[in-house]
């Protein structure tokens, strides 16, 4: 199999670790994402309550 | 899962078997051991032979079941895999060991404990634990009846056991949340409903200072306009300028009364927004009645999804022929197997369809509960208002109250069961009338009515106007941020979720190719020339959403799918071997042995012929045992090729005795003759030597290249002593003199007695062991002839294939043991 194909692990730990990188994707939510996923936290609850608190707190 | 939980050491090194015994487990009797120290086997077996307790054990021993037993549930596994001619006492192993990896060497034993059969591991090391559950993924063993298995699951399915084994239902669930995630934020922003609290709020401002202001400065401006009259020395540059303001005016009025009058146009604003919004309430919850109707008339359609994975593993039952009698079988109704799994087929689909409705109805559900829920929340923000409870707001509460009752009625319904058998109101019994916002008379009346009394203070109006103009100005301020915050997130996660899907669909899509090149590959080298060109697996589904694999292939120029449209049984199975052999390539990363048991049974001899070919060239560094009942290709394909690559042969007997085991090496052969000719047990000797002589026999006429008469395979293999001496002989006479006078020892094995009546494989003749001793030694010498004794020489048989051409001799390969040979 060529070197190139990934796991589905693999896949997600790239993906998750350069979430930052993504034009036009807010900072903070990227962060937020990769924070949970490394966690073994991403659920839709867990984001949906992030969401909430990142809207709370951001004064602008 | 691909090498997700062992350390680096541990992948590092490749998994090959030093060897195997197995004792007790199905045919094998007796103690049966496979040496083999990392080097592949081929291994020839009749039919009932019990060459299969081989890959019963390793099945077994690997994962704690063995597939075409545990799949019938009559069976009792652990009593199956016992070897029915043990006693209670006797325990059953299989023991491996590896080679360079002595550490995870185990035996795994059956045994008796208090009446029940009891599995035992040797080896509780956590390197072995991990070993073992990490080759328990992994594709180590084929048997011929499993070889269709992929091509006839549900196209889902195959999906399904492509993605778990590469870990894919992760990135799955993921791709989920971010989905969940992104819906959330635009269920959100469509319940805030900021349009119609904006317009509510433009309608204040137009109202209090002629203007619909967007701008601070404008505001500040006009504001700035109302209070010149009054010349209070303040001009507005800021919001605290406009506090300062009203601070002044608050001295100069009522401030009882202002309060009253900022209450009551705050409720009043409370209830021209939900005025506003009484149509999209109602349609929103006619939306959700809707479905809620249309799944609660057919609750059984979503009580069916219930019985989806039943239906999944009847279709696998029958697919997998693990039922094959025309009949239902669970209710034994008859019915043709192929229309029986065209019903199921049918029945998965409606119950996908069912699927679909209710997540439909669940997002319709979900939307009517938060917006019900805001609505009381903005409602409560009046009730919990201390100045609803004075007299003169008695009837302010009473219609705020009741407006809070009839909203949560319209939350009560959205949290209703489908399928409880109770039907939610239609949506004209619940939607908000004019009447219920008759009260709102009452308080436009009493606004006017102190309205009234502030035109005789126009300090009183300017407090009121310039108070609810800031409040409404803050307000729409305040819905501009939080509609931008929540349209910021969710364009931020729709651009994540879509990168998702496109790296998802990559990742999958980029492994799928490799592996279609792989199966391609694979089946094009054994079924060269064919009218079948580049088999693939390809997915099927939308954009976002994969729902499952199909196989596809050029049949004539032209894409076919299923490949069982024009695929013979033959094709299908070589399809699998190569969808097999793909797998291997492509997850086994620490094992490097497979075991394939009679996969050939189906195959033509030109297509056996090329899986050999195919097993030989490219999976030459994996470590095989390789079992066959078929004994044309085992003896004049797979043998001689096999010899040539270094792997070893052997042959599977079972006798009645012994039950499965191995025919002895002749080293092993020998070491036992010797052995019990020197202990004095000759009894049953005779075959053995007879065996030994003939295997002497057989590599001495190959090297001399003697002549004998032709025989069909079989016959060819088990051509007697006495054939084989009187080939050898013919030869020796007609090409060495030097030979020739060697022949007093072949002739006295020839004229021995003991050949004479051991010639036949089943003789239970027995000699004396003074004659048996003087025949083995005759046999030994012979063997000295044509056998170098120079421990150096690396071809010690005297061969034409090692022929002196200038001194016409034939030799050894060091060319100590040589005679002349005129080559005739």
């Amino acid at each position: 199999m060529a070197e190139n194909v990934k796991s589905g692990k693999e896949i997600l730990d790239d993906f998750f670790n350069g979430i930052e990188t993504i034009e036009n994707v807010d900072g903070d939510i990227a962060q937020m994402l990769k924070r949970l996923y490394q966690e073994d936290k991403l659920t839709d609850t867990n984001v949906k309550n992030e969401l909430q608190q990142l809207r709370d707190g951001d004064k602008d | 899962m691909l090498k997700m939980n062992f350390n680096n050491y541990e992948m590092a090194i490749k998994t090959k078997i030093n060897g195997i015994t197995i004792k007790g487990i199905r045919g094998a009797k007796d103690s049966m051991e496979l040496p083999l120290k990392g080097k592949s086997i081929v291994l020839y077996g009749d039919n009932g032979t019990g060459k299969s307790s081989i890959s019963d054990a390793l099945e077994w021993f690997y994962t704690n079941r063995v597939s075409h037993l545990s799949s019938n549930s009559e069976i009792d596994l652990k009593d199956a895999l016992r070897n029915s001619g043990l006693s209670k006492d006797d325990v059953s192993e299989v023991k491996v060991s590896f080679v360079k990896e002595t550490d995870i060497d185990c035996s795994k034993t059956l045994f008796y404990k208090r009446d029940n059969l009891t599995t035992d591991f040797s080896n509780s090391s956590d390197d072995f634990k991990k070993y073992l559950e990490l080759s328990k993924e992994e594709n180590l063993l084929l048997r011929y009846q499993y070889l269709t298995d992929f091509i006839d699951n549900t196209k889902s399915d195959k999906l399904k056991y492509l993605s778990d084994i590469i870990g894919f239902s992760e990135v799955t669930k993921k791709k989920e949340v971010l989905k969940k995630s992104y819906n959330s934020i635009k269920t959100e922003i469509k319940n805030q409903n900021f349009e119609a609290q904006t317009n509510i709020q433009k309608g204040t401002l137009i109202e209090k200072l002629g203007a619909a202001i967007s701008q601070e400065e404008n505001l500040f401006e006009k504001i700035n306009e109302k209070i010149k009259p009054l010349k209070t020395g303040i001009e507005i540059k800021k919001f605290e300028d406009i506090d300062k303001v009203l601070a002044y005016l608050k001295n100069a009025t009522n401030n009882k009364l202002n309060k009253e009058l900022a209450f009551l146009e705050k409720a009043n604003t409370v209830l021209d927004t939900l005025k506003s919004e009484v149509e999209f309430i109602d349609s929103e919850y006619t939306k959700y009645f809707d479905e809620f109707e249309l799944i609660a008339n057919d609750v059984e359609s979503i009580m069916q999804t219930f019985l989806g994975e039943l239906l999944k593993t009847g279709d696998t039952v029958l697919a997998k022929k693990y039922h094959k009698t025309d009949n239902c079988p669970l209710c034994l109704q008859p019915k043709s197997i192929e229309e029986l799994r065209a019903e199921i087929a049918i029945r998965l689909k409606e119950i996908e369809e069912s699927s679909k409705k209710k997540a439909s109805f669940d997002k319709a559900k979900q939307l009517v509960n938060s917006i019900t829920i805001e609505r009381i929340k903005r409602l409560e923000t009046v009730l919990l208002d201390p100045l609803v409870e004075i007299e003169e707001s008695k009837l302010i509460k009473k219609g705020f109250t009741d407006l809070k009752e009839k909203i949560t009625e319209y939350q009560k319904a959205s949290v209703e069961r489908v399928t409880s058998g109770n039907k939610i109101p239609k949506a004209e019994t619940l939607k908000l009338l004019t009447s219920d916002f008759e009260f709102q008379k009452a308080i436009a009346s009493r606004i006017k009515q102190i309205q009234e009394i502030f035109k005789k203070d126009n300090s009183a109006v300017l407090y009121s106007n310039i108070s609810a103009s800031k409040d409404a100005f803050l307000k729409i301020k305040l819905f501009e941020k939080q509609k931008a915050k929540l349209e910021k997130q969710r364009k931020s996660l729709e651009i994540i979720y879509n990168e998702f899907v496109k790296v998802q669909k990559e990742g999958l899509e980029n492994f799928i190719t490799n592996f279609s090149g792989k199966i391609n590959e694979y089946y094009q080298y054994m079924n060269p020339d064919e009218p079948f060109q580049e088999i693939k697996i390809v997915t099927i589904g939308d954009e976002d959403e994969l729902n499952g694999i199909t196989i596809e292939y050029k049949y004539n120029g032209t894409w076919v799918s299923p490949p069982q449209k024009y695929f013979s049984e033959s094709h299908l199975n070589c399809f699998g071997l190569s969808f097999f052999l793909a797998s291997v390539n492509a997850f086994n990363d620490k094992n490097e042995f497979i075991l394939l048991d009679d996969v050939i049974s189906s195959f033509d001899s030109n297509h056996r012929k090329r899986f050999a070919e195919l097993i030989f060239e490219k999976f030459s560094k994996y470590q095989i045992i390789l079992l066959t009942h078929e004994a044309d290709w085992f003896t004049n394909f797979v043998s001689p090729l096999a010899k040539k690559k270094g792997w070893l042969i052997n042959e599977i007997k079972w006798t009645e005795d012994k039950g499965t085991h191995l025919e002895e090496e002749p080293s092993d052969l020998r070491e036992r003759i010797e052995t019990s000719l020197a202990d004095s047990k000759i009894d049953n000797l005779g075959n053995p030597i007879r065996r030994y002589l003939e295997h002497s026999l057989k590599e001495i006429a190959l090297n001399i290249e003697a002549k004998l008469s032709f025989q069909y395979n079989d016959s060819n293999e088990h051509r007697m002593p006495y054939v084989l001496i009187m080939g050898i002989k013919s030869e020796i006479k007609k090409c060495s003199t030097e030979l020739k006078a060697k022949f007093p020892v072949i002739d006295r094995i020839e004229s021995s007695a003991i050949l004479g009546n051991i010639s036949s494989h089943d003789n239970p003749f027995n000699p004396k062991i003074g004659d048996l001793k003087a025949f083995w030694a005759d046999i030994l010498e012979l063997e000295k002839i044509f056998i170098c004794e120079q421990s150096d020489c690396k071809r010690p048989m005297v061969s034409l294939k090692n022929y002196d051409t200038v001194a016409k001799k034939i030799r050894c390969g060091c060319d100590q043991t040589k005679y002349d040979w005129n080559k005739k």
